[in-house]
């Protein structure tokens, strides 16, 4: 027995039918002929609406929390007064264009180009440029996954709460140094899986080169640019063509020659940094004395970790978190949430990727193939250049693309649910799709409760910098320093904190880290 | 029929996966509405005075309330729940040394906190062996004995 159904009421000129039918499969009644509550508030809201909507609130409320947090001391304040030195934006491309180890001349620019463009305003400089970094990253996220129905909007929203809440997305608002360079490579890394899904043209092709430009001068994370674009052509995607696609790769053979061979910068040897092995933190000389002989092994570590920690959010940093927390007798709530939605999504993602290796080369025309295609290269391409060392940030690229295979697979299991499956399992697959989204979902919050007590940790950092750094004495730059340092100093301690002592104790075992 | 069935399926499963992400997105709105006024819930900031703000760890705070002229050799309410669970009377040093927080307590010497002799066995009988006791020991007044044993401060 079904309900009466109510008169059809009469449908705007201006509605987009296409959205409304789509509306009511999902959401509303069968059959485009009625129009729900939402539709008769906003006739012209559509999926994608919605769905850019829903992005741009989470976006503001990321750059709201970006903005009460000061300019940090670690790693950001030599990079300030370096900045305050160079005479021009070229001398600081020039000074820092081959240094040991690194060539990242982009990441000092960033600093310098904003060092001069805030005209003493650094905190709104630097926090401003890291707020539009990150809503910048959201919009070209879900400009990639192109929603059209409403089963993607659910999907789109899903992906968000993925992209949002894991763990690699912390570490691109947390850090800046004072620029968030990962958060950026991220943002060109959508950017060019948006190019490779453009209608294409030269100037698509021209864009792709600067990006590629862009970001491998920025950190080595950069390179994963070239791997978006070869990968998206190599699956059938056509915004860059195939002259677009071999020019990046020449370009990606001019930065290995000049980094290897022409300015000899070489790559960092694991002396440079500390990294996690098993359940603690090793220091650069542990690792020297433990796999100093066979270094390969330390990297296949490396490796393995990364990727796993994107598809399970463990190890963390190279580090069994879990284990070590239930070996010391403690294992805090977050570890759980973090490892059961990443787990179940994996989950869910390698249902899709089976259904499509089900399918063989036929399924590749399919976009949705295409993007885990894409999303699986670039996942294993970013583990690989970790081998070094491992951490949130250098994964972060890994983990936009693992949201990006994420709303592949909750699309997957919405198509799955139209073809008629046996009540059971559509039971099962709709009380999984309920869990995972709101694990996701509260662990997206748990963002705003880290920027909350980053901040309050960088406050206090400031409020112990020693008065002979900000004291108004010596050489004519000496006092140039000083009067840097004072007014950072002044605009950190001035800014209305939260402190996080002052929070029950259940919201960092939940939220923490 | 068919389309009614797949309007069926599809329904609760497109709202389960939109839900969750939904709300959130909708109480970030309504976050967003609060920080106009000032009350963002994940940012909530509470006025608190240069004993409250040496008692909870605000390094920064008590900075900034010292250059605004705040003494730190005065006492000051502390509000429940902060250190004790009934309201105090206490000095900026006091809070710090029941906090166990040597950076604040560093912090309150260098910006002019001095000891009597009496407050000072009252603190570091208080403090013990515990990371605060060696700035202690570095602003001992002179001739002053250090017994603790029978000794009880309005804290303990």
């Amino acid at each position: 027995m079904t309900a009466p159904m109510a008169a059809p009421l009469q449908m705007p000129r201006s509605l987009d039918t296409r959205a409304l039918d789509d509306f009511a499969g999902a959401f509303g009644r069968p059959g485009g002929e009625r129009v729900g509550v939402v539709a008769l508030v906003w006739p012209r809201l559509t999926a994608l609406r919605a769905t850019q909507c829903a992005a741009t609130v989470l976006a503001l409320t990321f750059a709201y929390g970006l903005m009460r947090m000061p300019v940090q001391i670690s790693d950001s304040l030599g990079q300030l007064l370096d900045a305050q030195q160079s005479a021009s934006v070229l001398e600081t491309f020039s000074s820092w264009a081959h240094r040991a180890a690194y060539l990242r001349p982009m990441f000092y620019v960033d600093v310098k180009i904003l060092f001069d463009l805030a005209n003493g305003h650094y905190w709104l400089a630097y926090r401003g440029f890291h707020a539009l970094l990150a809503c910048a990253a959201l919009w070209l996220f879900v400009r990639v996954l192109r929603v059209r129905t409403w089963d993607d909007f659910a999907a789109a929203i899903f992906a968000l709460t993925v992209f949002t809440g894991l763990h690699t997305f912390r570490g691109l608002v947390r850090e800046a140094y004072p620029v968030s360079h990962f958060l950026q490579v991220a943002v060109l890394c959508l950017l060019a899986l948006n190019l490779a899904r453009s209608r294409g043209g030269w100037l698509v092709d021209v864009a792709a080169a600067i990006t590629f430009v862009v970001a491998s001068l920025t950190i080595e994370s950069g390179l994963l640019v070239w791997v978006v674009i070869v990968a998206a052509w190599a699956c059938g995607m056509r915004g860059v063509s195939r002259r677009g696609m071999l020019a990046v790769t020449a370009l990606l053979g001019v930065y290995l020659w000049a980094r290897f061979w022409m300015l000899a910068v070489g790559s960092p040897g694991f002396d440079q940094r500390s990294s996690g092995f098993l359940l603690r933190m090793l220091e650069p000389d542990e690792i020297q004395q433990r796999f100093g002989a066979m270094p390969a092994v330390f990297y296949a570590y490396n490796v393995a970790t990364s990727f796993l920690s994107v598809l399970f959010s463990e190890p963390d940093g190279g580090v069994f978190e879990a284990v070590r927390a239930w070996l010391a007798g403690d294992v805090p709530p977050r570890v759980y949430l973090a490892v059961a939605s990443s787990s179940l999504s994996t989950a869910l993602i390698v249902w899709a990727v089976a259904a499509r290796v089900r399918g063989g080369m036929r399924s590749m025309r399919d976009e949705s193939t295409q993007l885990l295609a894409v999303s699986a290269a670039v996942v294993l391409a970013n583990a690989a250049i970790s081998y070094v060392y491992t951490k949130h940030e250098i994964l972060s690229v890994a983990g936009c693309f693992y949201a990006v295979a994420a709303f592949v697979a909750a699309r997957h299991a919405l198509e799955r649910l139209r073809e008629g499956v046996p009540a059971a399992v559509r039971v099962v697959i709709v009380v999984v799709l309920a869990s995972t989204a709101t694990l996701w979902a509260f662990r997206s919050i748990g963002v705003h409760h880290m920027l909350r007590v980053e901040a309050f940790r960088v406050r206090n950092d400031w409020a112990g910098v020693p008065a002979e750094m900000w004291r108004d004495e010596g050489s004519a730059q000496q006092r140039r320093q000083a009067a840097l340092i004072r007014q950072l100093r002044q605009d950190a301690i001035d800014a209305p904190g939260s402190n996080p002592y002052l929070v029950p104790r259940w919201v960092d075992r939940w939220w923490g880290e | 029929m068919g389309r009614r069935l797949v309007g069926r399926v599809n329904r609760p499963a497109a709202f389960a996966v939109a839900i969750p992400g939904c709300l959130l997105a909708a109480a970030s709105l309504v976050a967003l509405m609060l920080a106009a006024f000032g009350d963002y819930p994940m940012w909530r900031h509470e006025d608190v005075n240069l004993a409250e703000a040496a008692g909870v760890r605000e390094e920064a705070e008590v900075t900034r309330l010292i250059e605004r002229g705040q003494d730190p050799n005065a006492s000051y309410p502390v509000r429940p729940g902060l250190l004790f669970e009934r309201p105090a009377n206490l000095t900026p040093l006091e809070a710090a040394v029941i906090n166990d927080d040597p950076a604040i307590v560093a912090l309150l010497f260098a910006n002019g906190a001095t000891v009597d002799g009496q407050t000072w066995v009252a603190l570091r009988c208080f403090a013990g062996n515990s990371r605060v006791s060696p700035l202690l020991d570095a602003h001992r007044p002179a001739a002053i004995p250090l017994e603790c044993a029978g000794r009880k401060t309005a804290w303990d």
